[in-house]
């Protein structure tokens, strides 16, 4: 039976490979530039952090950048896609032509059947996919050795052995979409929408939520402090983002010791000397390259003034999960997706046996 | 000897509506069984049962002395062709006879390359290039070739033109004779079975109308033409499946086991096709009257 399961899945497999083949000539291609640029980029930057006057260091990839923005979708989408083409008509297909009727009454158990099915297609999922996110986390190593948070939404997902379980499960919930609703086309797209769900589940709901993130208490430091307002509102200090490396910051707070935030108010009648609303002096927006905006000299006098002053009832307190749990969340969202794999599949085996007769 | 198919009260419910209800059922072995009826009257779910592909929702079914598909070896024991005869459309006719050869422990290989040879199929082509009488052809070369003690074939000349019908069913009757091969086959179309039956099975409205050895069948069952009369009083062993009158004559077609003796009777041989159609008839204005006394009731 497994050999009539990898007879009807081959022309898939060899369409798989070859896109796995072209993808890897591209970033062994390109993967020795990629390196030379960031290795001089880390220099420039390492020199740059310990020069005041240094306005900041800045990377440019020209085409390099398309080619990044590509491979973080692929991984986004290919266990997707691995759900819609090679699950969702794994069975829908043979229920829409009848040919469940020629196989299930050849010599074989309708679980040989289902279970060298699940087996080889399976088991091809999680490999294209695992060797994608190989190709990919290689590539992608010069990158991310300069980015300051792993975890983020995108890349947590599009690394290391996170997108092997999520092939699994794309795979397994095409599967029994096909069990259950017997057509192809609205198989693949109860797939598209069930798959999609999850993964935002997970990534923006479960996955942040999973550990309690630890905190941490820091004095007031004039010298890694902006300020300014956020979308409009009223203005105040900004802290600069602490220097957590990898860590997964989710907030940067100034309250004082009973808890409470730290108001524009206070800012205001502490500080006089501020010149609200502010002109720049906060953090630069987005996550790219770490810029460091230094005030003219007398708008850093006035606020080093004021940090000095607020320091004696303010302190900081940052939010954030670990670098070391890196790995943790990694093997636990993994590990999640494949039991819910097994689970799926396990369910199919029970319908087939009981409810498709 | 055991019965190829034997059913005890089995039935099929999907939610409230039964596909099939009280069939109970004894096919001898070594026949080529006819079963027939019109569309939806419950074949294809008799013959889903027999093989395995469906379980019973009421009574028994046994199929060579075993449940249906109780083990593979007992699925290797029944070659089934399925409605529509599915076929993998991307594979071609060799990968097909190789799947059967990969699914079952008893397929003979030789056998399927010479039927597909005499055929003149080319081994290459696509199951999705052949015409309909090739993929019945392919179809049924796959559940022969397993080496079945029966065959079981869900209406499989429904789409296939007249040649392609005759060849078709001559292939069956040549292989059912080469091994002894007891065979089941349904159809809606008498003429078909006709040619090929010596069993014959009527099944309409959900349950078995008639069923029996074709020749006991056309003895049994006669036209009696006369003056008119009330059916109702006609000797105990004469059953009537269907009468029709004119203001002076009755025409009546019975069951008796016994010769007719009333001499006011004239009486005619029925062919199979009357007395199916009379069966089929009889089962409709069953259904027709439940019907209407349900509506009446509620």
């Amino acid at each position: 039976m497994i050999r009539l399961s990898w007879r009807q899945f081959r022309a898939q497999a060899a369409v798989a490979c070859g896109l796995l083949v072209a993808v890897a000539v591209v970033f062994i291609a390109t993967r020795g530039h990629l390196n030379y640029l960031y290795t001089v980029y880390a220099k420039a930057n390492t020199a740059c952090v310990n020069n005041p006057s240094c306005p900041g260091v800045g990377i440019k990839l020209s085409r390099l950048d398309q080619l990044l923005e590509l491979i973080g979708t692929a991984l986004v989408v290919v266990p997707a896609l691995v759900g819609v083409f090679w699950g969702a008509p794994l069975i829908a297909r043979e229920f829409e032509n009848g040919t469940h009727r020629l196989v299930w009454t050849q010599s074989i158990t309708r679980d040989r059947w289902l279970a060298s099915k699940l087996a080889v297609v399976g088991v091809a999922s999680v490999a294209v996919t695992g060797l994608l996110s190989l190709l990919v986390t290689w590539w992608s190593a010069p990158i991310d050795r300069t980015h300051v948070n792993r975890f983020g939404s995108g890349m947590f997902g599009e690394r290391n052995i996170t997108p092997l379980g999520y092939a699994a499960f794309g795979f397994a919930l095409g599967v029994v979409a096909g069990l259950l609703i017997r057509r192809t086309l609205p198989a693949m797209a109860a797939t598209i929408v069930g798959f999609l769900a999850v993964r935002m589940a997970i990534t923006y709901v479960v996955r942040p939520n999973i550990f309690s993130p630890r905190h941490k208490t820091l004095a007031l430091d004039p010298g890694n402090m902006g300020f300014g307002t956020t979308n409009g509102g009223p203005a105040t200090l900004m802290p600069n983002p602490p220097n957590l490396p990898n860590a997964w910051v989710y907030s940067t707070h100034v309250v004082d010791n009973a808890g409470h935030g730290l108001s524009s108010a206070t800012v205001a009648t502490t500080c006089p000397t501020l010149p609200f609303p502010g002109n720049g002096g906060g953090p630069p927006p987005g996550s790219g390259a770490r810029v460091r905006v230094v005030a003219p000299s007398d708008v850093h006098n006035a606020l080093t003034d004021c940090v000095t002053k607020l320091s004696a009832t303010y302190h900081e307190v940052v939010t954030y999960q670990p670098a070391n749990r890196y790995w943790t969340l990694q093997w636990g969202e993994t590990a999640v997706y494949f039991v819910a794999a097994l689970a799926i599949a396990g369910f199919c085996f029970w319908w087939i046996r009981h409810r498709a007769r | 000897m055991t019965a190829v198919l034997d059913a005890s009260g089995l039935g099929k419910r999907y939610g409230h509506r039964w596909a099939l209800r009280d069939c109970t059922l004894q096919v001898p072995p070594g026949r080529v069984v006819g079963l027939v009826g019109p569309n939806g009257a419950g074949k294809t779910t008799l013959l889903h049962l027999a093989v395995g592909l469906l379980q019973p929702s009421a009574g028994q079914i046994g199929v060579l002395g075993g449940k249906p598909a109780e083990s593979p070896a007992h699925i290797g024991r029944v070659g089934f062709v399925a409605q529509e005869t599915p076929l993998y459309s991307t594979l071609s006719v060799a990968d097909h006879l190789r799947l059967g050869g990969w699914l079952n422990p008893r397929w003979d290989q030789h056998l399927a390359e010479r039927r597909i040879d005499q055929l003149g199929l080319d081994r290459t082509q696509r199951a999705g290039k052949l015409s309909g009488g090739q993929r019945a052809q392919l179809a049924l070369t796959l559940a022969i070739a397993k080496r079945p003690e029966l065959l079981v074939l869900d209406e499989p000349v429904a789409s296939l033109d007249p040649l392609a019908r005759h060849e078709f069913l001559q292939h069956l009757m040549e292989a059912a004779a080469d091994d002894g091969v007891s065979v089941v086959l349904s159809s809606h179309l008498v003429a078909d079975l006709e040619r090929v039956c010596d069993y014959l099975i009527v099944l309409a409205g959900s349950r078995v109308q008639v069923a029996g050895d074709v020749e006991e069948l056309l003895a049994s069952h006669h036209r009696l033409t006369g003056a008119r009369r009330d059916p109702d009083r006609l000797p105990s062993d004469q059953e009537v499946i269907e009468a029709s009158h004119t203001d002076r004559q009755s025409t009546l077609l019975v069951r008796s086991n016994g010769p007719i003796l009333d001499p006011a009777w004239t009486v005619e041989q029925v062919g199979l096709e009357d007395l199916v159609l009379a069966y089929m008839r009889r089962a409709g204005e069953a259904d027709r009257a439940r019907k209407t006394h349900l509506g009446s009731v509620g």
